[in-house]
């Protein structure tokens, strides 16, 4: 049996793959954290249908959710540098790969994140807006103090599970260059033929991951909660 | 290199890409009934409450969904062949493994992970079904496998349309992953036309627009069988 | 026959049924009183065991089963030979009116389409809903869907229907035509009925027994003019109190 699957092998290697980790987290905050801000904004011009950029919202909004990310990321990491080269952008290569990486996922994951956005903007009560207006606050103000706030509570949930699918998403990265533990389990592989293990572990590191935000959704949920029913 | 996009090729690229599309399909539509199927067993292992096997499908349910799918395809392809190597080895029979194709792998791949995703759309939909509607069917003497295929299953099946809808739009976008274990399908072909010419913008702006069409074309069509459907389901404000 | 003896039932901690002894002669109208809580609801479907009692005997005529040792054939034997009725009407909602009454005559039955659809109608019309047969239950109002229940189960030609508190989900206006069929039913039917209900005047007009329950047990039993007319017991004469005048003012 050992010569087919090596459990000592799959031990031994764990902590060389789980050292590439910081890859995969910083590329999945990065895209979270740009995506929320894209999906907010695009949120924002949906509800309040503004003339134009409504519609060139709904055909991002229909572009990305409807190719492979895996397009979108060879799209814009292989194909947009070719597209800066025929602008005239010629030091190409002095862009740090991972730049375009994070570029593509802002924008793959700010589309997912602006249905949740506006779903939970919406279920915020009307009245809030409408008495943050009677106090004089700006449209912008409002949102930023009283609307956004509380759609972000509702939203928790949902956030929780998009930060799941980035991360998932993550696992795609190592084919543009990206050194991650994909990248690095290929690599050993090439040398051990021990595909299988490495995989495994990789495998088990992703279950830990959404384990970890799972978890973090929940409570994050529950103080939310908890805190609304203290202020009630 | 005088223009960045010269249309003359993208119109070449699509029509050759177009060819591929068939195969795109077929892994997505296979993988779908196949993880139909695989949910449906799952569904009716948990409701029936079967020990062991019960516990298992939700292992598997939780594994499906937290894992991603370009894994899930890297395991099956590592995995498979051991796995056959060593029935070949008990039983003494020969099996070839370099002859299973690589579409093979990425359809049980795709199914596994599907079929994760569909075993929780249906336990959603039959928890949709009021209770009653079992006890009804118990009530004039129906076995629980009629009253599951001839009211539950029914009645579910019009609350997991749509999702199995998005889900099937979603299986569409995860073929393209199944070039990584050297499927040719579109996003593969897409790739080997790269490999000639080095012009990645036209070829995948081409292959995206012919994802983004399917997508399209589908996401109509389901709505329209959506309408369709669910005749005792008009009016009523379920 | 049906004959109760000894039932126990407990949900967690809470016994609802603390040995219920009782039987129901053939063809007779029982109606089950008792205020909510009292366990009535649980005795009824523990007969059909869409409830399993914990303990004790339930015997159909011939059909005798312990409901420690009940197997899935006599189960399924007792349902098919008894029919229900239910609080929330239960119609398939993926069936019309008269595929709701097929359904069980084809399935369980085993007739014929062409019969049972001949069959169907004919009890459709009994409820007095022959033109509503292509209707689904959503396009139904309370008091039809309860009366397509009705035909549904009086189809299946059972030894005994079960009405579960069938006028309790239904707008005031409407509980009187479906007692008022049920009242038909048991003045041409010759079958057993077992009715939990709150409505006393159904009770009084139409009951040949009346099983008073509360606190799990059977408190009083006896014809109407016995229980409702001459209460002994404490218990039946403070629930009287309070439904009588409830009820009348209904009316």
């Amino acid at each position: 049996m050992s010569s087919y699957f090596s459990v000592d092998y799959m031990i031994k290697a764990f902590p060389t793959l789980l050292s590439y980790i910081d890859v995969t987290i910083i590329v999945t905050i990065v895209a979270e954290l740009f995506g929320i801000v894209i999906g907010c904004v695009v949120a924002f011009l949906r509800i309040h249908k503004v003339k134009v950029l409504n519609q060139v919202c709904l055909l991002y909004l229909s572009f990305i959710r409807g190719t492979p990310f895996l397009v979108q990321l060879y799209l814009v990491c292989f194909g947009l540098p070719q597209l800066l080269q025929g602008l005239g952008y010629q030091d190409i290569r002095s862009i740090p790969g991972l730049l375009f990486v994070f570029l593509i996922m802002s924008i793959h994951t700010g589309a997912y994140i602006a249905e949740i956005m506006r779903s939970s903007i919406l279920a915020v009560d009307k009245g809030q807006l409408e008495a943050a207006h009677s106090i004089g606050m700006s449209t912008y103000q409002a949102y930023i103090r009283i609307i956004l706030p509380q759609a972000f509570q509702l939203a928790i949930p949902a956030l929780g599970n998009n930060v799941i699918s980035t991360l998932k998403g993550t696992s795609l990265i190592f084919n543009v260059g990206v050194v991650d533990m994909l990248r690095k389990a290929d690599l050993m592989g090439s040398y051990s033929y021990r595909h299988l293990e490495l995989y495994v572990d990789i495998a088990i590191i992703y279950v830990l991951l959404c384990f970890v935000i799972q978890v973090a959704t929940y409570f994050l949920e529950r103080r939310s909660t908890l805190g609304k029913e203290l202020a009630s | 290199m005088n223009s960045i996009i010269d249309p003359y090729f993208l119109m070449e690229i699509f029509l050759k890409l177009l060819g591929y599309i068939p195969m795109t399909l077929g892994l997505a539509i296979t993988s779908m009934v196949l993880a139909s199927i695989l949910g449906l067993f799952m569904l009716i292992i948990r409701m029936k409450k079967i020990p062991v096997l019960s516990k298992l499908a939700e292992l598997y349910v939780l594994f499906g969904r937290a894992l991603p799918t370009m894994i899930i395809l890297y395991i099956v392809f590592f995995a498979l062949p051991i796995a056959l190597m060593i029935f070949a080895e008990k039983t003494g029979q020969k099996i070839e493994i370099n002859q299973v194709p690589a579409v093979v792998f990425a359809v049980i791949g795709l199914t596994i992970h599907t079929g994760a995703y569909l075993t929780e759309v249906f336990r959603a939909a039959v928890q949709s079904v009021d209770k009653g509607q079992m006890e009804a069917a118990y009530s004039i003497g129906m076995t629980w496998w009629q009253g599951f295929y001839r009211i539950i299953f029914r009645q579910a099946s019009v609350f997991a349309m749509p999702l199995m809808a998005n889900q099937f739009l979603n299986l569409i976008k995860s073929t393209s992953i199944a070039f990584m274990i050297t499927v040719m399908e579109l996003f593969g072909a897409a790739n080997v036309i790269c490999a000639d010419n080095n012009r990645y913008l036209e070829v995948y702006i081409v292959v995206a627009f012919i994802y983004w069409g399917m997508s399209v074309l589908f996401e109509k069509l389901f709505l329209v069988a959506e309408h369709k459907l669910a005749v005792f389901k008009k009016g009523s404000n379920l | 026959m049906i004959t109760f003896k000894n039932i126990h039932k407990s949900f967690g901690d809470n016994e609802v049924l603390k040995g219920i002894n009782a039987s129901v002669p053939t063809g007779s109208v029982t109606v089950i009183l008792g205020p909510s809580g009292s366990g009535k609801t649980t005795l009824l479907r523990s007969i059909n065991f869409l409830e399993k009692a914990d303990r004790g005997e339930i015997i159909l005529d011939d059909l005798h089963i312990d409901v420690e040792k009940v197997t899935k054939q006599e189960i399924h034997e007792i349902r098919q030979r008894t029919a229900m009725v239910f609080q929330s009407y239960n119609l398939f909602k993926n069936k019309t009116a008269l595929e709701n009454i097929m359904e069980g005559l084809i399935v369980v039955k085993k007739i014929s389409k062409a019969e049972a659809k001949e069959k169907a109608i004919i009890f459709l019309e009994k409820v007095g809903l022959g033109s509503k047969g292509d209707f689904y239950a959503h396009q139904l109002s309370g008091g039809q869907q309860q009366r397509v229940g009705i035909a549904r189960a009086l189809a299946l030609n059972p030894d005994v229907i079960l009405f579960d508190e069938p006028t309790s989900a239904l707008d005031p206006e409407l509980v009187g035509e479906v007692l008022e069929v049920m009242k038909k039913i048991a003045q041409e039917v010759n079958c057993t009925m077992i009715v939990v209900t709150h409505e006393i005047g159904f009770a009084r007009e139409v009951a040949d027994h009346v099983i008073f329950m509360d606190g799990g047990v059977i408190v009083e039993e006896g014809t109407p003019e016995q229980v409702l007319g001459a209460p002994k017991n404490e218990r039946t004469k403070q629930f009287l109190a309070r439904y009588v005048s409830f009820t009348e003012y209904n009316i």
